[in-house]
């Protein structure tokens, strides 16, 4: 894939890989760019370039992932990136799916079993997948910031509040296991739906479902190679946990 | 083929590593593959089913090489009198992308297994037995104990059901039980 830089325009970019607009649109970026290039478009919305070329280029992009100078941007910063992610995640492509599935319903033939099935088992992937969002928020992040707040050098002297000892460990299971579940589903619709259906819903439904697969690997990369090792470097030099 | 296998590419030319590393990726479906720009003895140990090595690389480890029980594929830069497709084989590198993605099919299907090939994708009944339990909420011990089977067995056959049907959570396989008519709403725990 054609690696962007800050003198392209925006509109190139999306034309160069069209599943950035969402990405984008977390970063409170909206369609109708012009000729702006990527640094204008930034500056206008008081966000770092680096850190938007950083992630844009990372994005999907299995052999490119620039994992060292990842680490050197400021984690609040990480951090408010992946929490507007579970906010599209969970505002905007799940009930698009949903949407879909509730449709797909609707026009197929009442005695076709297999679709209730199927859509129990989203409802249930739903039900995980938000919960895992929601621990992540209420706990993950907040520690997080915490953490990063007692490693800055000018907070040090405050006395050091007693945290919750605390491990990203869990995260790296819970993503693997919600992976999988999405896969399932994928691999089902395509495998084994049968009877009446309609199928243009159906198909739409399978690319929805590759959309949030192939967004949440470049969400997880961020979370386990970037955050993970960052926090772990934070509480080793504040001795929160025994190196 | 080279479906799910690991793979291992020693060379000092990176621009070279890479650029088979994405001709892999690109048509054939590897697990991983790594690159490794130097030999070192912990080849041994790597999960690899196929070393890549270049040329001097193989020639200055030959007789270590030999005693590994991989398949090697040597990079080379010169068209072979004989071409050589099984251990080791060889790739001469000047081919165009054409050439050497056909070259590398032959290499991986001279060397892949005939039970490969002609491995049965369906479900035993044995399967089908273990699977219905699985579905219906059954731990690995109460599947085990009702077919009066061991715990490895049970284990054995839930790692066939999965790789056969490529779904592997629970939930997903009592999906799959249902839409199969192999067991009914009610069943469900």
């Amino acid at each position: 894939m054609k690696l962007l830089t800050a003198k392209m325009k925006m509109a190139d970019a999306i034309h160069a890989n069209y599943l950035l607009i969402p990405v984008i649109n977390r970063f409170g970026i909206s369609l109708g760019f012009g000729e702006k290039t990527i640094e204008n478009i930034c500056s206008e919305h008081d966000i770092d370039v680096d850190f938007f070329l950083a992630i844009i280029n990372a994005f999907g992009n299995k052999n490119y992932f620039p994992e060292s100078r990842l680490q050197t941007f400021s984690v609040i910063m990480i951090v408010k990136y992946l929490k507007k992610t579970h906010q599209y995640y969970r505002e905007t492509l799940i009930p698009s799916i949903e949407n879909l599935l509730e449709l797909l319903l609707e026009k197929s033939s009442r005695k076709n079993k297999s679709l209730a099935v199927v859509k129990k088992f989203f409802d249930e992937f739903k039900k995980e997948f938000f919960a895992h969002l929601k621990r992540e928020e209420s706990i993950t992040f907040p520690y997080v910031e915490e953490i990063y707040k007692m490693y800055q050098p000018v907070q040090k002297s405050i006395k050091k509040k007693k945290l919750i000892s605390y491990s990203m460990k869990i995260y790296k299971a819970e993503h693997d296991e919600i992976d999988e579940k999405l896969y399932d589903l994928k691999n089902i619709l395509i495998k084994y739906i049968s009877g009446d259906f309609d199928n243009a819903i159906c198909s739409a439904i399978i690319f929805e479902l590759f959309r949030l697969e192939k967004d949440m690997e470049d969400h997880s990369r961020i979370e386990d190679n970037i955050l993970m090792p960052i926090v772990a470097e934070m509480e080793k030099s504040l001795k929160l946990i025994k190196a | 083929m080279l479906t799910g296998k690991n793979v291992l590419i020693v060379s000092p030319n990176q621009l070279q590593a890479i650029g088979l590393k994405s001709i892999l990726y690109e048509y054939f479906s590897p697990k991983e593959v790594d690159i490794q720009s130097e030999f070192d003895n912990s080849l041994n140990k790597h999960l690899a089913e196929y070393i890549f090595l270049s040329s001097d690389i193989y020639l200055a480890h030959q007789k270590k090489l030999q005693a590994i029980t991989r398949k090697l594929v040597i990079l080379t830069e010169f068209e072979q009198d004989e071409e050589s497709f099984e251990n080791p084989a060889m790739l001469n590198t000047t081919l165009s992308q054409t050439e050497l993605v056909d070259k590398l099919e032959t290499i991986f299907k001279k060397n892949a297994g005939k039970s490969e090939d002609d491995q049965n994708e369906k479900l035993s009944l044995r399967e089908i037995e273990v699977l219905v339990l699985v579905a219906r909420g059954f731990i690995n011990k109460q599947i085990a104990d009702k077919l009066s089977i061991s715990l490895h067995t049970v284990m054995s056959h839930r790692k066939n059901i999965t790789r056969k049907l490529g779904i592997k959570t629970v939930s997903g396989l009592t999906m799959y039980a249902l839409l199969n008519g192999l067991i009914q709403p009610k069943d469900v725990r």
